[in-house]
């Protein structure tokens, strides 16, 4: 009965009963008071009970009461297999391989025609698959083993497709599956599971995962940390790990293994120069081990200076040579090293030497033996003939040509005045020097209108601000007279009325490239005034920071301030592994490329060929999945617009990837799901039944079932027989 | 040079010297806005002749170092704007002034904060009126960083030259004071009388005499006086690695 709900079939339904029950309840109050003088108490309760007992059947009949029950049948259901489609479904066991095992339970189950499954490939995602050809056709290639996104991807489409059972076919390799996790309601399907290979456990050591920081610095410690497993036969086997540095052996370890034949090591490497170095982790393989492809893989660490070396020279002390020493001082990221020429030739001391605290200008030691050490060099108003430094001159073109980065700040030693036109300094600057001049004058400095996003002058978050920005700030005075701006330079700020011969405004700040390092002019020298003035409304001591934080930033390359950037979304792959490429493109004017075609290639790379070609969308933004290379390695994945070359990102191609790196079946987790649903656990492909016997049935709804008890002759005939035998009684005993 | 400036010249041979030892001419600059002035201070009340003390240490800066200041600085009060023409204050005084302003105090503490420098020269070398007022104003300006002395190894005596002790018109206090904002000392307080030492007549004869140590005292109090505007302009620029080595050598030889 415990199904059963009832219901009235009286007209109004429940205020009716009420109503209807308190009117019959009266008339029995009615009834019971016109026998109140009866003297006979038998009597008395017997007309009493009879009565009431009539009113009641009445009642219940007038009630129409109708139980209803729902029904369920048990119908054949639909079967899912939930088929792994990922590398490690390639290995070899001494049983062969296990994709090879796939096929042949697959051949066998479609020899039997009563069970026509719907099928899904799972690994890096899921997909539906034709089961007719499917043992044919099977070649896992994917580079993930996501068992909880398979099963929760089955089960949503089950609830659509009246899913009775799924089998799910994987080797079971996925380390990060857990039961528990999976929510299953009590109408779940059975889940049968099939783990290949479970009768056959590898024996393999392995590095399952690498952790080293992406980025190190030269003469710092880094550190790379390694998670080594061992299992099957190679459990009790000593597990050698060697570090592998530009094909020299450099470290080895012997590991540490837990009981569950696991352990971490970690190597302290030291990079000794800047640019990428590649690191390999191997464990010499032995012949007992069945993937020898996870024993070697590679950690990329991208080498630069802990802190940025920067050399500020200036001719003589100034505001403006204070403040900016005093910010690049305070910047934890700048290891700075100035030169201040306190006194020229011409200066009375009025001191013998060593009663100065005034050191010779060491011109040979800053500029042929330590100049590469620098990323950035600062001329402030320095002049270089009283040093005798024209021979220095061409070594800091090629400093900067080779990817070094120069700024000259203005004043009455710089530019022409400085004797820079006609030397090897002119011909990296961004601008042509002519003959000397020199502008007088305050001024506000005006940010060229296509330039407003250029990061070094972008003091707002949007193009309006900026430029509300710059207006704002105390005005400058005076600057350098360049002849002109060279062929590519990029003037981001300018002077408000003056103009060069040509017309164009007279440039305050450019900035360009010189072979592969970059070079600004900054033609005014007080910078200073931004940070130092009275008025709150117009004092820019933060836009003061900003603005030589992203100079020196930009003019060093910092990958943030770059206009194009690219990633990957991971750092190493597979071989032949799924890599999801996403970006934002801007052109060399921060502005950005939208709706542009853009051709992503692997280098090196066996061809030209792009490996995709997609389009921004309007804010420049880029989006793309390609295949890793099919051969182990240190690739960039480059982004170009009309063959010209805009971003990169470094990747990582191992034979094993993260894919094959941790094996170890997890069959427990597999058990505790069909033990949760009522399906059944196979080691191995040999005792499981065909799949009819799998393929299971499901309940569904088959209608209503309603009953109407009192709705019938017997119940009828009671109450007119019980009503019949109170009027009789009445009346013998003297009622009406 | 010593010769010229030493204890044994006399007054003429002094002038003479000083006025063949002009500066060299300044090369043509982007203006007065952008160069380096050591401004006055008037208060209003005792300036004590400060503006002929500035006039002369950047004619003596000018002369010495590579650093071309402005030869007539101007003058400044800490409650207008025109206190932040220049980061380098000269505040000279020798007697009791009234509470400063709220206004003068806000600029006061603006200044400092945005990198001003402030050196305050008391010209009584002694006398308690000015000593008295400074302190308190500056309390009142920054109560949480008092004066404090500072010590002979710190940049400020060797920025320029390697002193030993600070030294004025008088020998006064083997230390000057100082307050430290950041990582630098902002407000420099001497009580030397280092301007006196500074000061001459309109025929270029010094103005007043130095005690006790006569002309070599003077020479260390004008070569205190360049230190100073050096340690304004580069701050710790001598602490850097590059020239401990030299500094160490010199201050080895015993000077």
């Amino acid at each position: 009965m415990a199904d059963w709900h009832w219901q009235l079939g009286i007209w109004g339904g429940n205020t009716t009963a009420w109503v209807l029950g308190l009117a019959l309840f009266a008339l029995w109050l009615v009834e019971l008071r016109s026998i109140r003088g009866e003297s006979d108490r038998r009597r008395k309760f017997v007309l009493g009970a009879l009565g009431g007992l009539g009113i009641l059947a009445v009642y219940l009949l007038a009630l129409q009461i109708t139980l209803v029950r729902e029904t369920f049948e048990d119908v054949a259901g639909g079967t899912a297999i939930l088929l792994d489609n990922s590398r490690s479904m390639t290995l070899s066991g001494n049983s062969g391989p296990r994709s090879d095992a796939v096929q042949a339970l697959l051949g066998d189950w479609q020899d039997d025609d009563r069970v026509s499954p719907v099928v899904y490939l799972f690994g890096s995602n899921v997909r539906a698959a034709a089961w007719n050809g499917l043992a044919e056709a099977y070649e896992p290639s994917d580079d993930e083993t996501k068992i909880r996104n398979g099963l929760s991807y089955v089960l949503e489409k089950g609830a659509e497709r009246e899913i009775g059972s799924v089998v799910v076919i994987t080797d079971g390799a996925d380390p990060s599956f857990r039961a528990e996790t999976m929510a299953l309601g009590h109408n779940a399907p059975a889940i049968h599971s099939v783990v290949v290979g479970g009768d056959d456990p590898l024996d393999d050591q392995a590095i399952v995962s690498l952790r080293a920081d992406t980025t190190a610095y030269v003469g710092v410690p880094a550190i790379i940390r390694a998670d080594v497993r061992a299992v099957g036969k190679l459990r009790s086997a000593e597990l050698r790990v060697q570090l592998w540095h530009e094909s020299r052996l450099e470290q080895e370890v012997v590991a540490a293994l837990d009981e569950a034949g696991r352990g971490t090591i970690a190597f302290e490497v030291t990079p000794q120069r800047t640019g990428r170095s590649l690191y390999r982790l191997l464990i010499p393989a032995s012949s007992k081990d069945e993937v020898p492809q996870n024993n070697d893989r590679a950690a990329l660490l991208r080498v630069g200076r802990e802190r940025l070396r920067a050399l500020l020279v200036a001719g003589r002390p100034s505001w403006d040579v204070r403040f900016l020493r005093d910010f690049l001082k305070r910047d934890g990221s700048v290891d700075l090293v100035s030169f201040f020429i306190l006194r020229a030739a011409a200066d009375l001391t009025a001191a013998p030497t060593n009663e100065l605290a005034l050191i010779p200008f060491p011109t040979d030691e800053l500029f042929r033996e330590h100049l590469g050490s620098f990323d950035v060099v600062i001329f402030q108003n320095f002049d270089y003939a009283p040093y005798e430094m024209q021979s220095y001159l061409p070594r800091i073109k090629e400093y900067v040509q080779r990817g070094g980065s120069f700024v000259m700040i203005g004043g009455d030693r710089s530019f022409a005045q400085g004797g820079y036109a006609g030397t090897a300094i002119e011909e990296i600057l961004p601008v042509k020097l002519g003959a000397p001049g020199l502008l007088k004058g305050s001024y506000r400095a005006k940010v060229s209108k296509t330039l407003t996003r250029h990061p070094i002058v972008a003091l707002g978050p949007d193009p309006a601000l900026t430029k509300q920005t710059w207006r704002a700030l105390p005005a400058l005075h005076g600057a350098n007279v360049v002849s002109s701006v060279k062929q590519g330079a990029q003037v981001l700020l300018s002077h408000p009325r003056a103009r060069l011969q040509g017309g164009s405004r007279l440039p305050i700040l450019v900035v360009g490239e010189a072979g592969r390092g970059r070079v600004a002019a900054m033609t005014a020298d007080a910078s200073w005034r931004w940070r130092f003035a009275a008025d709150d409304s117009t004092v820019g001591s933060d836009e003061y920071e900003l603005f030589w934080d992203r100079m020196i930033r930009w003019l060093t390359h910092d990958p943030l301030l770059e206009p194009a950037r690219i990633s990957t979304d991971r750092e190493r792959y597979g071989l032949g592994g799924e890599i999801v490429v996403s970006g934002r493109l801007r052109d060399e004017k921060y502005r950005p490329m939208e709706r542009t075609r853009v051709e992503l290639q692997f280098q090196p790379a066996a061809n030209d060929d792009a490996v995709a070609v997609v389009e921004t969308d309007e804010d420049g933004q880029l989006q793309a999945t390609v295949r890793a290379p099919a051969e182990a390695g240190a690739y960039e994945i480059v982004a170009s617009v009309e063959k010209q070359d805009v971003a990169r990102e470094v990747f990582i191609v191992e034979e094993s990837g993260d894919e094959l790196a941790d094996l170890e079946a997890l069959p427990a987790e597999l058990e505790a799901l069909a033990q949760k649903t009522g399906g059944r656990l196979f080691l191995g492909i040999k005792d499981v039944p065909p799949l009819s016997e799998l393929a299971s049935t499901t309940r569904r709804a088959a209608g209503l079932v309603s009953r109407q008890p009192l709705s019938n002759p017997w119940f009828i005939f009671s109450t007119v027989l019980l009503l019949g035998a109170t009027w009789v009684l009445r009346r013998r005993w003297g009622r009406r | 040079m010593r010769a010229i400036f030493g204890a044994q010249s006399g007054r003429l041979l002094l002038v003479l010297a000083c006025l063949s030892v002009s500066p060299a001419p300044r090369a043509a600059a982007f203006g007065d806005a952008t160069d380096v002035e050591i401004v006055s201070l008037n208060i209003g009340k005792g300036d004590a002749g400060s503006r002929g003390v500035t006039e002369r240490l950047a004619w003596e800066v000018r002369k010495r170092s590579s650093v071309e200041p402005i030869l007539e600085p101007g003058r400044t009060r800490l409650d207008k704007a025109s206190l932040f023409r220049s980061p380098f204050v000269y505040w000279r005084g020798r007697e009791d002034f009234p509470p400063l302003s709220e206004e003068a105090i806000e600029g006061l503490r603006k200044y400092i904060h945005r990198g001003g420098f402030i050196l305050i020269d008391d010209a009584t070398a002694g006398a308690e009126a000015f000593d008295r007022a400074v302190r308190r104003e500056l309390l009142r300006a920054f109560p949480a960083m008092p004066l404090k002395p500072i010590s002979t190894e710190h940049t400020i005596y060797r920025s320029f030259y390697l002193i030993q002790r600070p030294v004025g018109r008088v020998r006064g206090p083997a230390f000057l004071e100082g307050i430290t904002y950041g990582d630098r000392i902002a407000v420099v307080y001497s009580r030397h009388d280092l301007g006196g030492a500074f000061q001459r007549d309109k025929l270029g004869a010094w103005s007043q005499a130095v005690v006790p140590g006569g002309e070599r005292q003077r020479e260390q109090a004008i070569r205190l006086g360049v230190n100073l505007v050096m340690y304004a302009l580069c701050t710790d620029y001598k602490d850097d690695q590059v020239h401990a080595p030299f500094i160490m050598r010199r201050r080895g030889s015993g000077l």
